[in-house]
């Protein structure tokens, strides 16, 4: 699982260490480089400084959720581009924050019951032409 | 000649002077009667004279008498004129006076005629007394009202009328007091009530009859208003039930005169918004009451939407009490009113309801579903990935395995229900976000039936897609449709007969909308078919230990809010020999 002979690095933004320890395992088994973030604001900062190929980004996060954090990212220069999963519990009913996540253009919006870890790996590689 | 000539030559001279002393006094006498006859000639002359002036005098006289006559007769002449036109005049007259006196003796025999028939068939009872005590006039009305017999009716007595009829009256004493007192006092007016023994109320009114100013008689007249005290007592206490309801309901209510823009309101509408009486009850008026949040979007809403195009006014917003400042959620509802169809609204007809209590419920409701969904599907989907993880270690035991795989099993089950309360919730709120689009609805059956076909294969079900060839796009919201079809696929799957069979999901065009069905085999118990038939939470196809399903009994609930948050309808048929169908709309755009 190389690209130009360097790791497609995934970044997971997310508080719940018991799912990031999964996911984690799953991606690397998987061959990709694997950074992990527990709240918005460092998941923010490891994203401008280390440039993933991908984020997997929980809504519901101490001290800055995924959101924001996700609105921030879409500030940057780099950040404008990034293909995100929202990998979350929270289901996608409220208005509102569809009108804002239809803004953001997160490639998905996943509920995380809702899906295995092999379905979210293909769904990586599918948009990260992997496959 | 002859004798005188020879009377001369034979006697001579004397004969000759005899003679001519004859002759001298013939001339004498002649020139007497010459002077005489001159004398009678100037006399005759001078009379001729006078009878000449009197002649002339008589001309001037005739002349001027024929003068005077011509006038008269021109005069006479004219009078006559004026006599013929006077007396043609008077002919006119008197034929236009007999004519009227004709039509006057019609009219009268008319207004009598109608006078009368307005008597007879008014519902009012008419009685007309003389100052005798004599009964002038009573109308069969009048009889009916006061149950009259005919021996009383014909003796015209007043006295015995009267004698007759307070034996029916509430308070009789009061009655003929009123009555004697009225008799002694012609010109007075009453119009008071009486009421009856037997529950009825009469409306009295009695008035002096005149003739020339003078009072002559007394007509009386009496209508039965018992029902209109029945139902003016039923509206007041219908009105004082609808207040009561305001109240209870926190319900006021309005109606708003389009032309004028100024609008009436109940009491508990006044409470609502907090206004005391002197409030400008005007457009403006209504817009200021408006939370500021809100006013642009409800000032567009009332003149673009309800206005403009004449929709029903139906929309929640929020209102800033005017006494106290306090915000309130209210739901407005209203119809325009026209005379005429094609013309403008005259007014507008709502009601206005306080929902705030309601509106916190929904938000705390709203806030449980986005907490809930974060707390209890969390540790569910760490438990999921997890024994995914497990799943693939290569070193596990085909016992190990086993319990893993049911341990996953009973987490996918109860991921399910935690789903299905949580759609549940979702749909009760009533905010299902609806997001419509053109979708290939061939791809969109063919993807449910997809993920449906490991469940469909281990029950030995083979789903057949029927779609009208003619059905390529259908303008809906992809989610909630693919959602309700797979429910209804699933619920054929796991509660249709069991054995081998085929379940058909089908699409028909139709004028307003497309018609779907998802039919399966095996009857539903018609025991709980009504049940079904409401769409209700907690319903299961099956009962007690008969119970094969896993559902969580909110399948067909959440079907039904999805089908209808997307504008249509669902119901189902079943019987034993034609099995089940579940038919469901999607409006056409």
């Amino acid at each position: 699982m190389t690209k130009l002979n360097k790791k497609v690095l995934m970044l997971v933004v997310d508080d719940e260490k018991m799912l990031v320890e999964a996911i984690k395992e799953k991606l690397l088994s998987e061959g990709f480089g694997v950074l992990v973030a527990y709240d918005g604001e460092e998941g923010l900062s490891l994203a401008k400084s280390q440039h993933p190929d991908l984020i997997l980004l929980d809504l519901l996060m101490p001290k800055m959720d995924g959101m924001t954090m996700l609105k921030k990212l879409r500030e940057d220069t780099w950040g404008r581009g990034v293909p995100v999963i929202i990998l979350t519990n929270l289901s996608s009913a409220d208005e509102e924050r569809n009108k804002d996540i239809t803004k953001l253009e997160p490639t998905y919006y996943f509920i995380k019951v809702d899906k295995t870890m092999d379905e979210i790996v293909e769904k990586i590689k599918e948009r990260l032409n992997l496959l | 000649m002859c004798f005188s000539r020879t009377m001369k030559r034979k006697k001579g001279s004397f004969v000759l002077e005899k003679q001519i002393l004859k002759l001298k006094k013939l001339v004498a006498r002649k020139e007497q009667v010459i002077l005489r006859l001159i004398e009678k000639g100037k006399k005759l002359a001078l009379v001729a004279q006078k009878k000449e002036i009197a002649k002339l005098r008589l001309i001037k006289i005739a002349r001027r008498l024929a003068l005077v006559a011509r006038e008269k007769e021109s005069a006479r002449r004219k009078l006559e004129k004026i006599a013929w036109k006077i007396a043609l005049v008077a002919k006119k007259k008197e034929k236009r006076r007999r004519e009227l006196f004709k039509k006057n003796e019609e009219e009268a025999r008319r207004a009598a005629s109608l006078t009368e028939s307005i008597v007879e068939t008014s519902d009012s009872g008419f009685l007309v007394i003389d100052h005798k005590g004599k009964v002038l006039k009573a109308n069969r009305r009048f009889v009916r009202l006061w149950h009259i017999p005919n021996k009383i009716l014909v003796s015209r007595d007043d006295k015995k009328l009267l004698k007759f009829v307070q034996g029916q009256l509430v308070e009789p004493a009061l009655f003929m007091k009123k009555v004697k007192k009225l008799y002694e006092n012609p010109t007075v007016r009453i119009h008071d009530s009486i009421s009856f023994k037997d529950g009825r109320v009469f409306d009295r009114f009695s008035s002096p009859m005149c003739v020339s100013g003078k009072p002559v008689a007394r007509v009386w007249s009496f209508r039965d208003i018992t029902k209109r005290k029945k139902i003016e007592k039923e509206i007041q206490e219908q009105e004082s039930l609808l207040e009561n309801a305001q109240v209870i309901a926190n319900f006021g209510s309005y109606v708003l005169d389009i032309k004028s823009g100024y609008w009436t309101s109940s009491k508990v509408l006044d409470k609502i918004f907090g206004i005391g009486e002197k409030y400008s009850r005007s457009i403006m008026g209504w817009l200021k009451v408006i939370h500021p949040d809100d006013r642009k979007m409800m000032e567009d809403y009332f003149y673009k939407e309800v206005l403009g195009k004449g929709f029903n006014f139906d929309k929640e917003y929020r209102i800033v009490k005017q006494n106290n400042g306090v915000t309130l959620w209210v739901h407005g509802k209203g119809r325009l009113e026209y005379l005429d169809k094609k013309k403008k609204p005259v007014r507008m007809i709502g009601t206005i309801q306080d929902i705030t209590a309601g509106k916190e419920l929904e938000q705390a409701k709203n806030e449980f579903i986005f907490l809930a969904s974060h707390q209890l599907r969390t540790p569910l989907s760490g438990t999921k990935w997890v024994l995914e993880t497990m799943g693939e270690d290569k070193s596990l035991s085909q016992e190990q395995k086993e319990k893993i795989d049911k341990l996953t099993v009973s987490n996918e089950r109860l991921i399910h229900i935690v789903n299905k309360m949580l759609d549940v919730a979702r749909v009760d709120t009533g905010k299902v976000a609806v997001i419509k689009k053109w979708v290939k609805i061939k791809e969109l059956v063919d993807e449910v039936v997809d993920i449906l076909k490991i469940s469909s294969e281990s029950n030995k079900k083979t789903i057949k897609i029927n779609i009208a060839p003619g059905i390529k796009n259908i303008y809906c919201d992809p989610t909630l449709i693919s959602e309700a079809i797979k429910n209804l696929l699933d619920n054929a799957i796991n509660h249709s007969e069991s054995g081998s069979s085929s379940i058909t999901i089908s699409a028909q065009e139709k004028k307003d909308n497309f018609l779907f069905s998802v039919h399966s085999k095996g009857a539903i118990d018609p025991l709980i078919i009504g049940k079904i038939n409401k769409f209700e939470k907690f319903i299961h196809g099956c009962s007690g230990l008969n119970c094969r399903s896993i559902g969580s009994g909110l399948g067909l609930y959440i079907t039904r809010k999805l089908i209808e948050a997307n504008g249509g309808s669902i119901w189902l048929k079943s019987s034993v020999k034609s099995g089940t169908t579940f038919y469901f709309t999607i409006i056409k755009k």
